[in-house]
C-alpha cells in the first residue's frame, strides 16, 4: 500500500480528528460529483450532503470493516470512486441505505456480494487466449503492442518507453487509452455474439 | 462448471479493488482477462464503468497526466525581457555574421518575436532564421542531445528557470534564456546574458533548473538538408468525442482549402502527378480520395485539435445550454471572481469550493 494510502486509511480507522476532516474535506468535489452522476445532475443541496454521510458511515461503519478491506492493490482514491459509486448505485435502486429503525445498511448483503470476492479465476492461457482474440479485432496496432509488451510479455516499462521513443508517464497513458479500447471491443463482441 | 474462455463469469464477481487495478492498468494477465471477460458479460459493471470514465472525465483525472509545454510563455528573465534576443545577438557574433542591434531589435518587435514581456518560447531563434540559418526547436530534450548538437558544432539555446538555477528560494517560474557552450565532466558552461558572460553549474542543478521549462532547447545549425522530424509526443492528450467529431469536419475543409489554393494555381485532376501539365489524383472531392489520403488529413486534424490541448487551450462548442452560459459568464467575469482559502477561483453562485469542497461563507468576501 502506498504510505499516503496508508496514513489516511489508518487515520480513518481510528477516527483522527485531524484525517477525517482533510478526507472530508479532499475528496468532497468527488462525492458531490458522484451523486450528481449517479442522480442524473441532482442539485437537491441537502439530498447531497444526507448522501455523503451515509458514504462515510458506509465506511467506518462495523469498525471500519470497509475501509480494513482495502488492501492497497490500487491507490485509495481509484477504490474510492468505485465503492462510491456502486454504493450510490444502490442507494438509487433502494431509495435508501440506511434503515431508520436498525441503523442497518438497506440491502447491505447485495452490496458486499458486489464489492466481494472474486469468485472465478482464469488461467495464464485461458487469458492469453482471450486476450490475443481481442487484439485480433483490434485496429490500433501500437495499443496491441502496448499491452502485448506489458501485460503478456511482462517487459519492463522503461524499456517499452525507451523503444517507443516516449516518457515512462505517456505510456501508462497509452495503455489505458488502451484497455479502454479493448473494454469496447470485448463489449461489443460479446454483443455480435449474443445477437447471432 | 469448466472455469476460462468458455465459462459464463458470475456476475458482480469483480471486486473494487480489482476494477480499480484494471482501471489504473496495474492488472496481471490474468486479472486484466477476468476483468474484460466480466466487462463484456455484466451490464451492472458496464454501467459502472461508464460511470466511472464519465466521474474521471469531470474530475479531469487526465488533466493531472497531461504535461502541458509552456510554449506561449514568455522568455523574460534579464534586463528588459530581452534574454533571448541577446542569446541570439551573441550566436551571430559567434558566427561572425553582420547585424545591426537597433534595426534586429525593430524586426523582432514588429513581428512580435519580442514582446514587452519577453519572447515567446516559439519565438525563440526567429532572428537567427532571419539570418539564414536552421533553427530546430523541442521539447523533452536530454542532455546528450545538447552534447550531441555541440559536437556538430550547432549552438544551442536552452529555456531554463532562472530561480532555480540561481539556487533562489523561490517558487515562482522564471523563464530565462541561456546559450549552453559547453559540456564537460559533471558541468555545463552556460552563456548567460543576465551577467553577459560564462558560467558553469553542476549538469544536475542545470538539469533541474532546465526541466521546468520541459526540457526546451532551440538548436541552431547553418543551412543544410540533414533534417529529422521530431514531433510533438501527444500521447497523453485525450480527446472528448466531440473533438473527435471535430476531427473530421477540420480534415476535410483542410483539403478544400489545399485543392481550392491548387485550382487558382492552375491545377486540375490527373489520374497521376504531373508537375508540368499540373495534374494531381487528389483534385477531388474529400469523399473520393482514398482512405489512406483521407487518413493523412485526419492525422493532421486530429494532431492539431491535440497540440491545442498540450499546449493549454481548450475548444468549447459554443450552444445555448446553461452549462455553457455559465461557463461563459465565468470566463467573462474571471476579473471579478474570489479566491478560496485554497487558491481556487470562486464565483458569487456557487454554494462549495469546486477545488477544496468547503463550504463558501460568502458574508467573508464582501
Amino acid at each position: 500500500m502506498r504510505e499516503e494510502d496508508r496514513i489516511l486509511v489508518d487515520g480513518l480507522i481510528r477516527k483522527d480528528d485531524r484525517i477525517t476532516a482533510e478526507f472530508l474535506r479532499d475528496y468532497r468535489p468527488l462525492f458531490i460529483t458522484a451523486v450528481r452522476l449517479v442522480y442524473d445532475d441532482l442539485k437537491d443541496e441537502e439530498f447531497i450532503n444526507d448522501a455523503i454521510g451515509e458514504i462515510y458511515y458506509y465506511l467506518v461503519r462495523n469498525d471500519a470493516a470497509k475501509l480494513k478491506s482495502f488492501k492497497g492493490e490500487s491507490s485509495f482514491g481509484a477504490w474510492l470512486k468505485i465503492v462510491v459509486i456502486r454504493l450510490l448505485k444502490y442507494k438509487k435502486k433502494y431509495g435508501k441505505l440506511i434503515d431508520s429503525v436498525t441503523s442497518d445498511i438497506h440491502s447491505e448483503k447485495e452490496i458486499e456480494q458486489n464489492a466481494g470476492i472474486i469468485e472465478d479465476t482464469m488461467s495464464a492461457f485461458e487469458a492469453k487466449e482471450y486476450l490475443e482474440y481481442l487484439f485480433s479485432k483490434m485496429s490500433n496496432e501500437r495499443y496491441v503492442d502496448v499491452i502485448r509488451a506489458l501485460v503478456l510479455e511482462d517487459k519492463k516499462p522503461k524499456d517499452i518507453a525507451m523503444f517507443m521513443d516516449i516518457t515512462v508517464d505517456n505510456l501508462y497513458n497509452v495503455k489505458k487509452h488502451a484497455l479502454d479500447a479493448l473494454t469496447k471491443i470485448a463489449i461489443e463482441e460479446r454483443d455480435r455474439y449474443e445477437n447471432k | 462448471m469448466k472455469k476460462g474462455i468458455d465459462m459464463k463469469t458470475n456476475k458482480n464477481m469483480i471486486s473494487e479493488e480489482l476494477l480499480a487495478s484494471f482501471m489504473e492498468g496495474t492488472t496481471n494477465l490474468e486479472n486484466t482477462a477476468l476483468v474484460l471477460k466480466a466487462l463484456a458479460e455484466d451490464e451492472e459493471l458496464q454501467e459502472e464503468y461508464i460511470l466511472l470514465k464519465k466521474l474521471d472525465a469531470i474530475m479531469g483525472e487526465n488533466a493531472e497526466v497531461v504535461k502541458r509545454l509552456p510554449l506561449m510563455a514568455a522568455v523574460a528573465e534579464s534586463d528588459d525581457n530581452l534574454c533571448d534576443f541577446q542569446c541570439e545577438q551573441y550566436i551571430l557574433k559567434r558566427r561572425e555574421i553582420d547585424f545591426d542591434t537597433s534595426s534586429l531589435s525593430e524586426e523582432a518587435k514588429n513581428n512580435r518575436w519580442l514582446r514587452e514581456k519577453g519572447t515567446p518560447l516559439h519565438s525563440v531563434g526567429r532572428i537567427l532564421e532571419q539570418k539564414d540559418l536552421i533553427v530546430m526547436r523541442r521539447f523533452g530534450a536530454e542532455i546528450k542531445d545538447i552534447i550531441r548538437a555541440i559536437n556538430a558544432g550547432h549552438d544551442v539555446i536552452a529555456i531554463v528557470n532562472n530561480n532555480k538555477l540561481l539556487g533562489k528560494n523561490e517558487n515562482a517560474l522564471s523563464y530565462h534564456a541561456v546559450v549552453v557552450n559547453n559540456v564537460v565532466d559533471n558541468s555545463v558552461v552556460l552563456y548567460d546574458p543576465a551577467s553577459n558572460k560564462e558560467e558553469t553549474y553542476s549538469i544536475a542543478d542545470f538539469i533541474k533548473a532546465w526541466e521546468d521549462s520541459k526540457s526546451y532547447i532551440a538548436r541552431v545549425k547553418s543551412k543544410d538538408y540533414d533534417y529529422n522530424p521530431r514531433p510533438i509526443d501527444l500521447d497523453d492528450v485525450e480527446l472528448s468525442v466531440d473533438l473527435i467529431d471535430l476531427r473530421e469536419a477540420i480534415a476535410e475543409n483542410a483539403h478544400e482549402v489545399w485543392a481550392d489554393q491548387r485550382q487558382e494555381e492552375g491545377w486540375r485532376y490527373g489520374p497521376k502527378r504531373d508537375d508540368i501539365k499540373k495534374e494531381h489524383p487528389d483534385m477531388v472531392p474529400y469523399s473520393m480520395l482514398s482512405d489512406s489520403e483521407k487518413e493523412y488529413d485526419r492525422r493532421m486534424a486530429f494532431d492539431t485539435i491535440k497540440l491545442m490541448k498540450k499546449l493549454g487551450y481548450d475548444i468549447i462548442k459554443h450552444e445555448d445550454s446553461p452549462a455553457y452560459l455559465e461557463l461563459i459568464s465565468k470566463l467573462k467575469n474571471i476579473e471579478s471572481a474570489r479566491v478560496c482559502e485554497c487558491g481556487a477561483n470562486i464565483f458569487i453562485d456557487q454554494i462549495y469550493c469546486p477545488y477544496c469542497g468547503k463550504r463558501l461563507d460568502w458574508k467573508k468576501f464582501k
